[in-house]
């Protein structure tokens, strides 16, 4: 018996170490990736290599999209970062999606938005339009006021109501920096139209001081659980997206800010209602589609356009977003799982799917297998005690290794903190990550597979705040 | 003396409407004292004609003016003057209303103070001649029917003087000029000569139609008082239209038709005159006038048809425009600010301030007030776009103070026609020529001039 | 025993990663350091040089002492000047004396980054070559595309671009034979840096130009409005491709004039609705007579993009909008009618 135990524990204890090697070693070869990138451009002027494209007469006109569900916060605050974009040419759609607060007379009254008479192609399926406004005053800003439909109708709605043959989505509570837009179609415009979606970075805004729709300093929140975050983001991004997207791997480009071929979008059916992933359907169904039509197109992500949004600042409002995205990632693979492994999808279905699978969502439930082996070591006698002790070390030394070096390849590329007291502060959340955040991400994300299983589909939304208030 | 018999044996030109003298009074003699009085009417009555009344009691002579409603009304001093003084109080309102003319008359001075009557111009020896008397009536009345003003030495503001405030007004808000011009008869004196005061007399008078003929709408003529000067407004109008209009009025200028003797003659007048512009918003009336007159002087000197220029109001009051640099980026401020610099001039002070954004801007408030306010503004600002800043500019009263040049980013031809509807005045792509940009705000500077 | 050995093991590693960390630590606390400074010094850099080279740009005053280039640092501070300066202001005087300070100053410092084993160093040099338009450096970067030594495709696009920028002549045969992967876009920009002699040597070598590049000429051409190469955009027409073809027609509709008008009769019927909707955009911008009666079948056509295409021209040319009350009025096309009346409906919008 206590034999048995010891051999299901020694199993259990190697399964768990095994796992944590290839996946560590999985993301050696992205820092690696992302290391020889980053290390290539660092000290690249980079406003030199835009200002070429800000020029020229045939950089490809792009519809903003701006999907808003009870956003009377920040909404404001959105449209403003979008006005004073730097790019020749741009409508901004706001799409209000049957809110039910002030979301719709506010913008309303803030642009003198008037009722506009105009024929929509419906190329997507979308709820009723209730009407189209556009400003007075910045005639390319257009606003839609339709019944309610979730954001990926909203998002439908929006894209057949725009013009250009590029659309580009923001969330609500999300501003951009005045040259984000430019270099995130650089490589579309660059390509030659090979690439046919690109997204760019994300970054937490709270504590970063924020006014009328201008990033005017950079900073660091004193909520831990937003430190963490901007952590978690910066690993996420820096790491993990610009390793893939060398590869063309990527099957994740944050719907809060996002480029892609109007064209290509359409075929692939629009965004998905059925999912609270929708951004990644997109994506994965955009790559199959390139696959079957055996064209030689991309999806590339892009590092420096940065996109400052509204993080959860409380831990429930976290644990249902987490929740929500492991569900949305689960939802993603198994709607597609006949790409797994599937030679036809090349690098996508090879690699990238085997990858989404096995790292991303496993992982929370073998991580989780970890702390309880770790937990019942304590009790079962000083042999396991001293392992678990220095795996759990390890664990740590090895999270923040990478946690520090995503810091690091941030000073090589945007340089955003330059403060040390912002450097020393994600220094040392980073090595505390382990004793608190990650076990509370793993166990939100299992929940997330526990919802999908137990057919749970709802989103969620939270309250937001506003992004200048943070 | 021989001025005087001409002006008994000749019927005047104006006499012919003076039958309705039965329909009213005519002439309203009031004295000091009855004394005085007795002397008036006896003098009267030596001469031929009706309806003349002479009174000597305050009360009486108020009633009968209220009755009668005489066509004029003739003060004649003797010592103190109070009573002569409560009389007018009491009627020169109606007067005024009813464009009776007051003339006062004394033997002994001209100089009354004329804060004692604001309003009496008209001053008659006495005795006077009746015959003088009914001239200068009718003179009076052709006056008001052709709307011939005076300009006096009043305390009161005349017409003239609101006209003048008008002008000026429009001056400093729209900063275009007006032109004053003095006009004479320079050979007035030879005319009196040749024929007699009163050939003269007449000559003025139809010059005064003549030059009103000659006028826009928007012109005003009126007399300079105790003097034979006709002056001119010409609102919107610089030097050089102002010699124009002079040269017109120089060419059609005919022989003017006066009645000697009852026989026609023609008598050839020549006109002369001083031309003053006006750009100085500070000028006062009385200054313009004095050396407006001077300027007369000189050109009489001169001969006949001549343009004397006054410079003296030539130069603006120095302004102060505010100009505002709305611009992200520092250097590009920096440059625009040291373009603005290198070009303050003498007319202008420029009180230049910088922003960085448009929301700045706005809640600085500099931008009201009642200066004219050259805004120069890229189109795309962080916080407040430039165009949401014209928008809110151009919503508000007065708009027309705020000359807009915008710099722009953006490139396609929409943008710069939505920016031109919005109410841009100049619209400047970027990257702009130094050069081009400075020769533009030279040129909206000086428009403003 | 394995157990122990396995804990050394994982002691070493732990130890070994954990001083991989406090490098990185103290790397990073170091680097924010220095940056600080930097950036303090180039803020002090920009407050003291700004009027100094504003004054030596635009009023052409003598080159003060505090503008040469001694440290690189400075020479930070100073692009970044120039480089506002040639995005916000165009005067030729400006751009010359910035032209000539880079040759004059910065040259030495370019030359030593284009020998750099870096990429990004060798980039920004060039990129700042061709801002500046440094004449004085294109010997070098001549000899650098013509040795066997491989440089990026970005390296490529900036080499050609400073060389069209001044005009070398060398620009076309490396274009023409050196393919560098460039991407259209590319060669569009190269393209519009060029003179109108050098341009007509492109042209007498258009057949033997690679299809991305014969789209990028024929781009240019109606980019910059170069009615005079009507006719032989007119001539390509003919022989062209299809999407040759459609390149031409968009040129020709951005130019606004056609020669020889008969040659494109035939694409009103093409099978390609993109060349019908160009057709549709080119007679609504070209003078024909009776062009209505091209206009009027493309409103019945099967495409959408034609039919809005086509009601836009009626708009615009003379007798349209009858022909769409006509085609409202009729009732019989549905689709014909939707178009028809939402153009009209746009215009008389536009008309108050």
């Amino acid at each position: 018996m206590d034999n048995l135990f010891s051999s299901i524990m020694w199993f259990f204890g190697w399964t768990i170490t095994i796992y944590m090697l290839i996946v560590i070693g999985f993301y050696t070869f992205l820092l690696g990736l992302s290391l020889f990138q980053i290390r290539k451009e660092h000290r690249l002027d980079k406003q030199e290599s835009h200002d070429d494209y800000l020029q020229d007469d045939f950089v490809k006109p792009v519809s903003i999209l701006v999907p808003a569900f009870n956003e009377e916060a920040g909404v404001i605050e959105s449209v403003r970062s979008l006005v004073s974009l730097k790019y020749p040419e741009t409508e901004i759609i706001v799409v209000n999606d049957g809110s039910t607060d002030q979301t719709l007379s506010v913008i309303i009254e803030e642009f003198h938005m008037e009722k506009i008479d105009k024929v929509i192609r419906k190329q997507l399926e979308c709820e009723e339009i209730r009407g189209v406004y556009q400003s007075a005053i910045l005639p390319h800003l257009l606003l839609v006021d339709k019944v309610n439909g979730g954001k990926a109708d909203a998002l439908n709605a929006g894209i057949n109501v725009s013009k250009y043959p590029y659309f580009c989505s923001i969330d609500g509570d999300s501003i951009l920096e005045n040259d984000s837009l430019l270099k995130v179609m650089k490589p579309i415009i660059h390509s030659d139209g090979e690439v046919i979606a690109s997204g760019g970075s994300i970054r937490i805004a709270n504590g970063c001081e924020i006014e009328l729709g201008s990033v005017l300093k950079v900073g660091l929140s004193r909520n831990p659980l937003v430190v963490m975050q901007v952590i978690e983001y910066l690993r996420a991004f820096l790491m993990g997206r610009v390793g893939l997207s060398r590869h063309n791997m990527l099957l994740i480009i944050s719907g809060a800010f996002s480029v892609f071929s109007k064209k290509w979008a359409i075929e692939a059916g629009g965004y998905s209602k059925h999912t609270v992933g929708e951004d990644m359907e997109l994506v994965v169904r955009i790559h199959g589609l390139i696959r079957k039509r055996k064209l030689k197109k991309r999806i590339e992500f892009v590092a420096d356009p940065v996109c400052w949004t509204e993080a959860p600042d409380t831990l429930k409002t976290l644990q249902r977003q987490r929740s929500r995205w492991h569900r949305g990632l689960l939802e993603s693979l198994w709607t597609h799982k006949n790409m797994t492994l599937n030679p036809r999808y090349g690098l996508v279905g090879t690699v990238a799917f085997p990858y989404f699978w096995f790292v991303e969502l496993i992982g929370p439930i073998v991580e989780l297998g970890g702390y309880l082996f770790v937990l019942l070591s304590f009790f079962l006698g000083e042999m396991y005690v001293e392992m678990a002790i220095l795996l759990l070390l390890l664990m740590v030394v090895y999270g923040s290794l990478f946690s520090m070096m995503s810091v690091l390849l941030e000073v090589w590329s945007m340089n955003q903190y330059p403060r040390v007291r912002d450097v020393m502060k994600l220094y040392f959340y980073s090595m505390l990550e382990s004793f608190w955040y990650r076990p509370l991400t793993v166990i939100w994300r299992c929940e997330g597979i526990l919802q999908w299983l137990v057919k749970y589909r709802g989103w969620d939304k939270n309250e937001r705040k506003g992004i200048s208030k943070l | 003396m021989k001025n005087q018999s001409d002006v008994n044996q000749n019927p005047s030109l104006f006499n012919h409407k003076t039958h309705d003298t039965t329909e009213r009074l005519h002439l309203l003699c009031f004295c000091e004292n009855p004394l005085v009085a007795s002397t008036v009417e006896e003098h009267i009555s030596t001469s031929e004609g009706e309806g003349y009344l002479v009174c000597d009691d305050t009360e009486k002579a108020i009633e009968l003016f209220y009755e009668q409603k005489p066509k004029a009304v003739v003060l004649i001093y003797a010592t103190s003057g109070v009573t002569v003084k409560e009389f007018y109080d009491s009627i020169y309102r109606q007067c005024m209303w009813e464009n009776i003319p007051i003339f006062y008359s004394s033997t002994i001075t001209e100089v009354i103070p004329s804060s004692h009557h604001p309003k009496i111009d008209n001053f008659i020896r006495f005795p006077f001649e009746l015959k003088e008397l009914e001239l200068r009536m009718n003179l009076k009345a052709i006056q008001k029917q052709s709307a011939f003003l005076h300009l006096t030495d009043a305390s009161e503001e005349t017409v003239v003087e609101i006209f003048y405030r008008h002008q000026v007004a429009t001056l400093e808000r729209q900063k275009t000029p007006f032109t004053m011009v003095f006009l004479k008869v320079s050979n007035v004196n030879e005319i009196k000569q040749e024929h007699t005061a009163f050939i003269a007399e007449q000559v003025l008078i139809q010059m005064a139609d003549f030059l009103l003929a000659q006028l826009r709408d928007t012109d005003m003529l009126f007399k300079v008082s105790n003097d034979d000067t006709f002056a001119l407004i010409l609102p919107f109008t610089g030097e050089k239209e102002a010699n124009y209009f002079l040269k017109r009025v120089y060419n059609n200028v005919y022989p003017v038709p006066c009645f000697m003797n009852q026989r026609p003659i023609e008598v050839d007048a020549y006109l002369t005159g001083s031309v003053v512009e006006i750009r100085d918003s500070k000028a006062q009336l009385k200054e313009v006038v004095t050396s407006g007159t001077s300027g007369l002087i000189q050109a009489i000197e001169l001969g006949a048809f001549q343009i004397v220029p006054i410079d003296h109001f030539k130069a603006p009051q120095t302004e102060s425009i505010k100009v505002s640099i709305i611009e992200q980026d520092p250097i590009v401020n920096g440059v625009l600010l040291n373009i603005l610099q290198r070009h303050d001039q003498e007319d202008f002070t420029l009180d230049i301030k910088t922003f960085q954004d448009g929301q700045q801007f706005l809640q600085s408030g500099w931008h009201v007030s009642s200066h004219t306010h050259l805004i120069i503004i890229n189109d795309i600002l962080p916080k407040k776009d430039g165009l949401e800043v014209i928008y809110e500019l151009r919503e508000l009263p007065n708009t027309n103070k705020y000359l807009i040049i915008m710099l722009s980013t953006k490139k396609s031809e929409n943008d710069m026609i939505h920016a031109y509807e919005l109410g841009v005045d100049d619209y400047v792509r970027k990257p702009f020529n130094v050069k081009m940009l400075e020769a533009q705000i030279k040129r909206f500077l000086k428009r403003l001039r | 025993m394995i157990m122990s050995d396995m804990i050394q093991l994982l002691i070493l590693i732990i130890i070994g990663l954990g001083s991989a960390l406090s490098i990185i630590l103290i790397y990073l606390l170091v680097n924010r350091l220095i940056e600080k400074r930097k950036l303090k010094r180039l803020d002090n850099y920009y407050k003291e040089y700004s009027m100094q080279l504003y004054r030596y740009l635009v009023q052409n005053e003598a080159l003060p002492n505090g503008l040469r280039a001694t440290s690189p640092l400075k020479v930070k501070a100073i692009e970044y000047m120039l480089s506002t300066y040639i995005n916000h202001i165009h005067d030729q005087g400006a751009w010359l004396r910035i032209s000539q300070y880079a040759d004059d100053q910065l040259a030495p410092y370019y030359q030593k980054a284009l020998k750099s084993r870096k990429w990004s160093r060798r980039m920004n040099a060039l990129y700042r070559m061709v801002d500046y338009r440094m004449e004085s450096l294109i010997g070098i970067v001549d000899q650098m595309i013509q040795t066997r030594k491989r440089y990026s495709q970005e390296e490529y696009f900036q080499m050609y671009k400073l060389l069209a920028s001044v005009n070398h002549p060398n620009v076309i045969k490396y274009l023409i034979e050196q393919h560098a992967g460039l991407s259209e876009n590319e060669y569009r920009t190269i393209l519009t840096e060029i003179d109108s002699e050098l341009f007509k040597e492109i042209l007498c070598e258009y057949e033997r130009l690679p299809p991305i590049m014969k789209s990028a000429v024929i781009d240019v051409i109606g980019m910059k409005n170069r009615v005079e190469y009507i006719e032989l955009l007119e001539k390509w027409l003919g022989e062209g491709e299809q999407e040759i073809r459609i390149r031409i027609m968009k040129a020709v509709c951005k130019i606004g004039y056609v020669h020889h008008f008969e040659h494109y009769i035939p694409f009103i019927e093409s099978t390609h609705w993109e060349e019908r909707m160009l057709m549709a955009r080119l007679l609504g911008v070209i003078y024909v007579p009776e062009v209505n009666i091209y206009l009027r079948p493309l409103m019945n056509d099967s495409s959408w993009w034609v039919r809005q295409q086509a009601a836009r021209s009626l708009i615009q040319t003379r007798g349209g909008k009858e022909v769409l009350e006509e085609i409202i009025s009729s009732g019989e096309d549905r689709y014909a009618i939707d178009i028809a009346g939402e153009s009209l409906r746009s215009v008389r919008k536009k008309h108050g």
